[in-house]
């Protein structure tokens, strides 16, 4: 999916140590950050009404959600969708 | 040095040696023993439960064993000893609700075989839906239909949608505790509240119907996870637009998820634990 208008974006419930060894031992390539920041009060879970993990939300380029669950297949192939439709 | 008696644990003076020789025919006259009386049903169900506890007991432990020997270097643990023990009770529990069903004597071992057959797989897992079928059917009017609690939420999982919504319509007009009724309403609006478009009569209707059921009982976990699912309805159904994300990503560069406009993103909330 590189070079094609997508981007992965991961969201840890790690502490900040503990995610960086965990992108660094899965050797994951993509962005990620803190679901809740170092400093900071509320996680970006609890502003998403999330209750399970891992969850997948699918946004489409108008920043609608597409997809919002628990099955990475389906939010996979929602995605995949989408942008093989912007490219058609 | 100790002596032989208190090694052994024998005393020489135990009451038998002490005794006084009395003639027998003084002694009160013997009782018979008296015929072996019919267990009741709460005697027969109380026999099985600790039968089933002293299994489960002994099953944990020695998994415990296996598990911590795996761990110092052992075996690993073989797929069978994960296996439940509670699976052949599920037929001795499921005999004795037949011996009395349609009564109330029965209600206990329906319970035990829908509480806990309901996370095995096959004959178990059926047993459990049969077991739960009876108790809201036949014993929809008993108030320990509470204990069910979220199995009374979900009638249409259960049994599918037609005789889901006729069982559901059973509790609401017939069971005489507040909390199943409410339960019914919750199984019988569930539908509405995940599917029907926000804006529509038919979720409108849900939510007000499930918020008065629920302002009548004090059941704070369903209120709660009634509430979580309508906000997340009406803010983030399929089509909303998402809230932005600004922050500062792992490596420390400044995050906004408003700066992907014009991508597709796929968000992936996770965690390494």
């Amino acid at each position: 999916m590189k070079d094609r208008p997508f981007a992965l974006i991961g969201v840890n419930s790690d502490d900040l140590d503990r995610a960086r060894a965990a992108v660094k031992e899965h050797q994951l390539n993509w962005r990620n950050f803190q679901n809740r920041p170092e400093g900071s009060k509320t996680k970006i879970s609890d502003d998403w009404l999330l209750n399970g993990w891992p969850t997948i939300v699918v946004l489409d380029a108008d920043r609608r959600i597409r997809y919002r669950g628990l099955d990475c297949h389906e939010g996979t192939r929602i995605a995949r969708e989408l942008v093989s439709a912007m490219e058609d | 040095m100790i002596s032989f008696a208190l090694l052994t644990g024998l005393s020489l003076m135990s009451p038998a040696a002490s005794a006084p020789l009395t003639p027998s025919l003084h002694l009160p006259p013997q009782e018979e023993t008296p015929a072996p009386r019919a267990e009741s049903p709460l005697e027969r169900y109380e026999r099985l439960v600790s039968e089933a506890n002293a299994a489960n007991a002994a099953w944990a432990r020695d998994l415990k064993a296996l598990r911590d020997a795996e761990k110092a270097g052992g075996p690993p643990v073989p797929a069978s000893a994960w296996t439940s023990p509670l699976i052949p009770f599920v037929a001795r529990f499921q005999a004795a609700a037949r011996d009395h069903a349609g009564t109330d004597a029965a209600i206990p071992f329906l319970m035990w075989v829908t509480q806990n057959a309901m996370p095995m797989k096959g004959a178990g897992r059926q047993a459990a839906k049969d077991s739960l079928h009876e108790l809201v059917t036949t014993h929809r009017r008993s108030n320990r239909l509470v204990e069910l609690s979220w199995m009374l939420g979900r009638l249409v999982y259960f049994f599918g949608e037609e005789e889901g919504a006729a069982i559901g319509a059973g509790l609401e007009a017939d069971s005489p505790n507040e909390e199943v009724r409410t339960w019914a309403v919750f199984s019988r609006t569930t539908g509405f509240l995940e599917s029907a478009p926000v804006d529509s009569d038919a979720f409108k209707g849900a939510i007000a119907e499930l918020r008065a059921a629920l302002a009548k009982v004090d059941m704070e976990m369903l209120a709660e996870e009634v509430e979580n699912r309508i906000a997340v309805r009406e803010r983030f159904s399929i089509g909303m637009v998402a809230p932005d994300i600004q922050g500062v990503d792992l490596a420390g560069n400044a995050f906004a998820l408003s700066d992907y406009g014009g991508k597709v993103v796929l968000l992936d909330f996770w965690g390494d634990w």
